[in-house]
């Protein structure tokens, strides 16, 4: 087994309102290892997000992660790190790709001052090559003519080259993990296998261990190495990708399978499966199992006792 | 039942300050289609190929710059006056993708599922609380949803309020305009069949668009793939699917996810970008990420040709 270059243990971050306290995220605890991808899945208000957004501490106000949660990236507790450390991991050792690529570039700088502003920060780099090698990461992600695009504005990109600019960026600084949050959620299905495929070869090719968050199961199948299934804040799942797909063991990761639509079914033929009921909203307070509303396989005791992560699934009847 | 003939439009971008150039974008070039009573019209495509602007051109949102449409007989709707086209338009609705900006958050649910329907004056508004109960039932949500606001639903309801207010006037045609893009992958497949249920309870036409191939060859009886504003291959969902002619429909193909077949869609490589709607080349518009490109493809304009019966495609190959 390589070695663990982040661990997550008991991490719980809770958001207080004014009436009421939402626990985002539940007692999670996983390892990603060195060159690996780990795939998270779940639904909104899953958790998903938090989960990433706690690992880099941009959790704000009303936002907590308790006390009893660690962080360890390369044996180190980012939890027990000062202000001015986690600035020097964010964007350069640890970062990250949002899904809305035009909310996440500044209107008034060019892409390629954008881009070169983390090696100018974390490297030291002088602004002339800086630009220049922002040109030669944005080539990496393969934009046309990026010498020409590097001092173009983000209003006059696509989505798709936004998206490439900003893991272009992500990746500038030859980061040890890379969070990729929904990144192709917002894309066409041709520039998402663009985006895919750039991710992939850089983590091929650079070492690098990606965290890979998405709402769509059948993505990751070949992409994850691993895959965890959120729902509710709580992991249900986890494990070797290719297992939970081919033999599911909690009946949400069935369901969820069953659910989605494979091209080429049709409507007279075959019939599409429906998880009924809908998930639990934020705050909701959930007795037994999260998904015991919804599940075929619901028993009492999954309505009174809430099941523990024991074998990489948390299911009384797995 | 609906007939478009060489459905047109292209927007004038404004003239500079200083310069007069007077670009146009040719969002949508010369689209034909027929739709039969209690059929499915699907629409695929990317972002930019003119989808939506198609569907507004269809309920006269937009005013196509040329071509006809029919709907049930032989007079063109943009030739008819203001109040004729207000009546044949109450024959169509409209289903948006997000369920959260598409809602009125001041109304309740009463009013907005019956609003259609009291426009037509069929009802007056003392009937409106018996009819809103019969379309909540229609839509599977609970009678106590009657004097709530949009704010008290998931994406999935407010999705299920959307579909209860295109029905409530019983058109003939509804557009579904990416319907569950939005929404979660467990609530798509409840919105996918609540659709499916509602054609057959009402025999209604649907329009159905999305960038998913997956969701449209399941929805539709008739697909078209969509490029830079024209429909590139046409034919049923089943034909589309095993036998695809066109290139670009093979990569759409190529590049969708599908669960247990290991695609390796992140190996696919993909060259080329999609194509300037301003300054439109004579050629074949997916000439540049095309991989059986000839010469030809890009001087000339290949037609939208029938290859066997109800299989249409535009490729020079």
């Amino acid at each position: 087994m390589k070695e663990p270059v982040l661990e997550v243990k008991n991490l719980t971050t809770r958001f207080h309102l004014i009436d009421h306290t939402v626990t985002a995220v539940n007692n999670v605890s996983f390892t990603l290892h060195e060159n690996e991808i780990l795939g998270i899945i779940g639904e909104s208000g899953s958790g998903k997000s938090v989960t990433s957004h706690s690992i880099l501490r941009l959790i704000e106000e009303p936002g907590t992660i308790d006390k009893e949660s660690r962080i360890l990236f390369r044996g180190r507790d980012i939890m027990q790190m000062s202000e001015r450390e986690m600035r020097e991991i964010r964007g350069s050792r640890i970062s990250m790709i949002f899904q809305e690529p035009s909310a996440s570039f500044n209107p008034l700088f060019s892409i390629g001052s954008q881009i070169g502003e983390s090696l100018r920060i974390h490297m030291g780099t002088d602004r002339k090559s800086a630009e220049k090698e922002a040109a030669r990461l944005m080539e990496l992600v393969h934009i046309p003519n990026a010498d020409r695009k590097a001092s173009d504005y983000p209003f006059q990109m696509s989505g798709g080259m936004l998206q490439r600019s900003m893991t272009a960026m992500a990746l500038a600084c030859t980061p040890d993990i890379l969070i990729a949050d929904e990144p192709t959620t917002a894309l066409d299905v041709t520039t998402q296998a663009q985006i895919l495929g750039l991710i992939k070869e850089k983590q091929e090719t650079s070492g690098m261990s990606v965290i890979f968050i998405t709402h769509d199961l059948a993505l990751v199948e070949d992409f994850c190495h691993r895959i965890m299934i959120m729902y509710a804040g709580r992991i249900m799942e986890i494990g070797n990708a290719s297992d939970i797909i081919h033999r599911p063991r909690h009946p949400y990761t069935a369901d969820l399978l069953r659910a989605i639509l494979r091209p080429g079914m049709l409507k007279g033929k075959d019939s599409l499966f429906s998880i009924p009921g809908k998930v639990p909203s934020p705050g909701e307070i959930i007795r037994g199992c999260a998904y015991a509303d919804r599940c075929s396989r619901c028993t009492g005791k999954c309505r009174n006792q809430e099941p523990e992560l024991t074998g990489n699934v948390r299911c009384w009847n797995a | 039942m609906l007939k478009a003939e060489n459905l047109t439009r292209h927007y004038n971008l404004k003239a500079g300050k200083f310069s007069g150039s007077t670009a146009k974008v040719h969002a949508l070039n010369g689209v034909s289609f027929t739709l039969e009573r209690q059929q499915t019209l699907g629409i695929v495509g990317e972002s930019g190929c003119g989808k939506t602007t198609l569907a507004k051109t269809i309920l006269g949102i937009e005013r196509p710059d040329a071509g006809h449409l029919y709907l049930d007989d032989d007079r063109d709707l943009y030739t008819l006056d203001k109040e004729e086209f207000r009546k044949k338009r109450m024959e169509m609705q409209y289903i948006f993708q997000d369920p959260y900006m598409s809602l009125n958050p001041k109304m309740q649910i009463k009013d907005i599922i019956t609003e259609p329907l009291l426009r037509t004056g069929r009802i007056s508004r003392r009937e409106i609380e018996v009819n809103a109960l019969k379309i909540l039932d229609m839509v599977g949500l609970p009678q106590s949803s009657l004097h709530k606001y949009p704010h008290e639903f998931s994406g999935g309801q407010r999705q299920r309020i959307c579909i209860g207010r295109a029905i409530s006037s019983q058109p003939k045609l509804i557009i579904c305009d990416e319907p569950v893009s939005a929404l979660d992958v467990s609530i798509q497949s409840q919105i996918l069949n609540l659709l499916l249920q509602i054609q057959n309870e009402l025999a209604i036409s649907y329009i159905f668009i999305a960038h998913n191939i997956a969701v449209v060859l399941y929805m539709s009886d008739i697909v078209s793939v969509m490029y830079a504003g024209r429909i590139v291959e046409s034919a049923p969902p089943e034909e589309l699917y095993r036998n695809p002619l066109h290139p670009y429909t093979k990569l759409l193909l190529s590049v969708i996810p599908e669960i247990g077949k290991n695609k390796r869609i992140f190996e696919k490589k993909i060259t080329g970008e999609i194509p300037d709607l301003i300054n439109v080349s004579p050629g074949c518009p997916f000439y540049d990420r095309c991989p059986v490109r000839q010469e030809r493809c890009a001087l000339e304009l290949p037609p939208l040709q029938e290859i066997t019966p109800g299989h249409l495609c535009t490729c020079w190959k």
